[in-house]
């Protein structure tokens, strides 16, 4: 049985637009990518590349009063475009929730983020969420 | 894309249909594959046992998304003709180095969305003990012949 609890954070980031900042595609990283899945490291990029931009942090003043370590608790990832080596892509996130619960193993705080990504040519190539659970 | 996957196609894919298995045997040097691709640091949770159990993880483990790229490559390469739309997952335990897993999808749903040929999979990880690791749904669309 788990329990909802109030939880210390900034709240006016909810739902607020930041920049995660600008990633370069590169001919590497889409080798290291398709090499850890056990292919041969072709220069195809995998559907699910922008993935790999959409971090665990930020917004800068989220100022989540929790102490921990972060793990992934859920993701799911809409590709909507091809990605190449030497594509930018921009990433523009948002805090859509921030809760607590407190579970079998005690308290845990889970940080729910959108990552929207656009190429350079201002194409949407992906959208990503992300959940995130901070335990003690 | 595998080059084994043939062309499928809407009207000959039934509800219940099974997709894969896509068996793995995580390995360091692919995990490092993946942190370096994912722009970690030399040393890290999913690399280095001691900084694993300085965070309270007593083995090493594989990144979360490591998982998520194998569901994704279990759906890509069912066909070359097929379309992932969406990608849908849970991590409910970690998934260790060097253990054999099973990436499996079952569709579970097939209906035209705005004129789209929607398949609704399921999708999920499971060891060799059978307990699920990654459990999620995947949205593919398939073209019609």
């Amino acid at each position: 049985m788990t329990q909802q609890e109030e939880l210390i954070f900034n709240k006016d980031v909810l739902n607020e637009e930041y920049n995660l900042g600008n990633f370069e595609v590169t001919a590497d990283t889409i080798r290291d990518f398709n090499r850890s899945t056990g292919g041969d490291g072709a220069s195809e990029a995998p559907a699910l590349i922008a993935t790999l931009f959409a971090k665990f942090e930020g917004p800068d003043d989220l100022n989540l009063d929790f102490e921990g370590f972060d793990y992934m608790a859920g993701q799911y990832v809409e590709p909507e475009a091809s990605v190449r080596a030497g594509d930018v892509l921009t990433c523009v996130a948002r805090v859509k929730s921030v809760y607590k619960k407190t579970g079998r193993s005690g308290p845990m705080a889970f940080v729910v983020r959108e990552h929207t990504f656009t190429n350079q040519r201002g194409q949407t190539v992906a959208r990503v969420g992300m959940s995130t659970v901070r335990r003690k | 894309m595998s080059e084994q996957s043939a062309a499928v196609y809407f009207d000959q894919i039934d509800v219940g249909d099974e997709i894969g298995p896509l068996t793995k045997k995580p390995t360091l040097e692919q995990v490092k594959a993946f942190c370096r691709a994912y722009g970690l640091e030399e040393k890290t949770r999913f690399t280095d046992l001691e900084t694993a159990k300085s965070e309270g993880v007593d083995q090493l483990i594989i990144p979360g998304i490591m998982s998520m790229a194998y569901l994704s490559q279990l759906i890509t390469d069912w066909a070359p003709n097929i379309t992932l739309k969406k990608l849908d997952i849970i991590f409910r335990a970690p998934v260790k180095h060097e253990e054999e897993i099973q990436c499996v999808g079952v569709v579970t749903d097939k209906e035209v969305r705005e004129g789209e040929n929607c398949l609704d999979v399921d999708v999920y990880i499971e060891n060799t003990e059978g307990r699920r690791a990654v459990t999620g749904q995947a949205l593919v669309v398939a073209p019609s012949e």
